[in-house]
């Protein structure tokens, strides 16, 4: 399972990393967020392949009696309040943008 | 009465023109026929083919997807008074011939939204097809709780007051399975009838990719989820 889980981090690594790259070829992604999802991704991945990595960051910040269980329901929580953003900014904008869309559309038969 | 077919289209002017010329000047117990053309933000020159055969050509300034495209055409039929407004694809892979079937039990008063079946009779359907409708005749299914034998068909025929009942949002391909639960949500009388589907390598090509199934489940749940408020 563990290695299952190291498999799918390397392989959405390697996704994210062309897709970006990909897209700062065609100049619809900047240099600087370029590097982000790629460095941030980067993190993502070594901590995947060595989570043991983590408790000794941890431990070294002196927090021993804070389980990896705790950081990893803090994780949780904030990526699901992320993904609950994104999600309703996306939705808002995509409504809007076809309400835009066809009015234009429809103006040009009225005229 | 007067009968508006509704087409979308996107980057399709290799086939548009051969499929505006083709439709019926006269169909029986039809006195008027408008041909709409919506063109989805084409970077070819769709729009221009359409203008020129068309009776009404529509320009979306932006790519926004098949259901805005759509949404859009079926306003103007509305503006334009359509009695009977059939939607079909602009690729070339719905006969024109089957218009007339489609009509008919609206002509006949008998029902409100007619869907053109491809699954009443697949034979010659490629087996991905065949199983890529299942998995959303399914999905369509659980999501609006409305059973159709081929609920992502393109080829299909509204009456006026029908779609003066019908709510519809979509951007996308979700728009199939969202008509299908407004039909549903309506009470509306619905039948299908089989069409046959001209199958060529522009027009496989230009097929839904199998993967738009999770985009169509989570847009058609989150279009449910928002009827129910």
């Amino acid at each position: 399972m563990i290695f299952l889980a190291k498999i799918i981090s390397i392989i959405l690594f390697i996704l994210v990393a062309s897709k970006t790259y990909l897209d700062y070829k065609k100049k619809k992604e900047t240099l600087g967020m370029f590097l982000f999802w790629v460095i941030a991704w980067a993190i993502i991945a070594v901590f995947a392949l060595k989570p043991v990595l983590f408790i000794e960051l941890n431990s070294q910040f002196g927090n021993q009696n804070t389980g990896i269980g705790t950081y990893l329901g803090i994780a949780f929580v904030f990526l699901f309040f992320i993904t609950y953003r994104v999600y309703v900014k996306s939705h808002r904008l995509e409504r809007q943008l076809r309400d835009l869309v066809m009015k234009l559309g429809l103006r040009d038969v009225e005229e | 009465m007067k009968l508006a077919i509704v087409i979308p289209a996107h980057n399709e002017e290799k086939v548009i023109g051969a499929v505006l010329k083709s439709l019926p000047k006269k169909i029986k117990g039809i006195d008027e026929i408008v041909s709409i053309v919506v063109d989805d933000g084409s970077e070819d020159r769709t729009y221009e083919v359409a203008k020129q055969y068309a009776d009404r050509a529509i320009k979306l300034v932006l790519n926004m997807g098949v259901g805005a495209a759509t949404i859009t055409g079926l306003e103007v039929a509305k503006k334009e008074k359509a009695d009977i407004i059939v939607t079909m694809d602009a690729d070339g892979q719905h006969r024109v011939k089957d218009i007339q079937h489609l009509i008919k039990p609206i002509l006949s008063d008998s029902k409100d939204v007619v869907i053109g079946s491809r699954m009443k009779n697949h034979n010659g359907m490629p087996f991905v097809k065949v199983f890529g409708n299942w998995t959303m005749n399914v999905i369509t299914f659980i999501v609006f709780r409305k059973w159709t034998s081929d609920s992502q068909s393109g080829m299909k025929a509204f009456s006026k007051s029908a779609l003066k009942k019908m709510k519809l949002h979509s951007v996308g391909y979700e728009i199939c399975s969202e008509i299908v639960g407004e039909i549903r949500r309506n009470k509306l009388a619905f039948t299908e009838v089989p069409i046959e589907v001209v199958y060529t390598d522009y027009s496989r090509a230009k097929g839904q990719d199998i993967l738009n199934a999770v985009n169509i489940l989570t847009k058609s749940i989150a279009i449910r989820i928002g009827r129910q408020k």
